[in-house]
């Protein structure tokens, strides 16, 4: 009897760890194993997601005007590319802007540099962005302001993990730290 | 009714009495208090801002954002109105929100800081968005930031331009 009620009790865990994954990882549903989109590279070339199989992906979506999540998160990135050492060639963060108005594959190029790791920065047409957005669950909101800085890019800040396949692994919150995300990059590299 | 009466300041009396024990401090007058010099430098001690830094940014982006601890010692509320710099052309008070799933970024007329109080400006919260930098901002260079607060006090601060990576705690 004693028995039966830790196995019960550790089955209603099981469920309930079960559960909170699914929550944690999004909308799971939406993506389809290992789909394919194209997009622009930093380079102004015609660039295939699928080009990265074989390697981890961290992708984000954001936009260079992007004072305060964006480059918290890259810094977040670029620290756990140290952390992960002679491994860190094997996977990439692949930047998506949300902000094709002004992220030309010029000031990709030059802002994803400055973080000093291994990247590829994408942009595109609204349309194929928003295509590539919506796939991921993803979302942004172009909002008019009268601030001196023009408008604001309102955007989702997970950060969807790929495995060498294409298929989303993993969904990393925006609270999520730079030991968590590199703990969950790990694994894949073995 | 007399008898009544005497009671009651008897009463009156005998409650009121230990407070003339306790001894009240005096107000103390500094020496030269009177003088409107010496009354804004008291003024602007009540105000401690510390641990502030802006954050460098790629060298082609003509924004950034800058943080800071803002405390105020005194016993009134008071609001950072605005900011200015000679380095850029505009600053603007700013805040982040997460909702619906969205960061959203927000302007915000004044930023409140609680008598005996802080606020800290942080990533992820408050900044002060640093629009149109006139030339790039670079590790090692120092930002002159005047900040204005409501009751019209104003105070100048030097912070180190920092990268986002070097001021990442190990948690984050």
């Amino acid at each position: 009897m004693k028995y039966f009620f830790r196995a019960a009790i550790v089955s209603l865990l099981l469920v309930i760890g079960w559960g909170a994954q699914t929550v944690a990882i999004g909308q799971p549903a939406r993506i389809q194993t290992g789909r394919d989109f194209k997009l622009t590279d930093e380079n102004g070339k015609s660039f295939n997601l699928s080009q990265l199989r074989g390697k981890v992906v961290l992708l984000f979506f954001g936009y260079t005007h992007c004072p305060d999540a964006c480059p918290t998160t890259m810094a977040r990135l670029a620290r756990a590319g140290q952390m992960l050492g002679k491994d860190a060639g094997r996977a990439v963060t692949v930047f998506v802007s949300v902000d094709p108005g002004r992220d030309t594959p010029s000031v990709l190029k030059d802002y994803l540099a400055y973080f000093h790791m291994n990247s590829i920065g994408l942009t595109g047409t609204k349309k194929e962005i928003d295509a590539v957005v919506k796939e991921y669950g993803a979302k942004y909101e172009i909002e008019q302001s009268d601030s001196a800085a023009g408008y604001h890019v309102n955007h989702s800040t997970d950060l969807y993990m790929l495995d060498q396949k294409g298929s989303l692994v993993q969904t990393f919150g925006y609270n999520a730290g730079i030991q968590s995300i590199v703990d969950g990059v790990r694994p894949l590299l073995k | 009714m007399l008898s009544s009466l005497v009671i009651m300041v008897a009463l009156a009396l005998a409650v009121g009495s230990p407070l003339k024990h306790i001894p009240v401090p005096k107000p103390v007058a500094p020496i030269g208090a009177e003088l409107d010099i010496f009354r804004a430098a008291a003024q602007t001690s009540e105000i401690t801002i510390r641990d502030g830094w802006v954050q460098e940014a790629p060298p082609s982006q003509k924004i950034t954002a800058a943080y800071m601890v803002i405390e105020n010692h005194g016993k009134a509320d008071i609001a950072l109105k605005r900011a200015t710099s000679p380095v850029v052309d505009v600053i603007e008070l700013h805040k982040m929100e997460l909702s619906d799933g969205l960061m959203k970024m927000r302007r915000v007329e004044s930023i409140k800081i609680p008598s005996v109080g802080e606020v800290e400006l942080k990533p992820g919260g408050y900044h002060l968005m640093v629009i149109g930098l006139k030339q790039p901002l670079k590790e090692g260079d120092t930002v002159t930031i005047s900040l204005e607060f409501n009751d019209g006090r104003r105070q100048s601060i030097e912070i180190p331009v920092r990268p986002r990576s070097a001021m990442m705690k190990e948690r984050e």
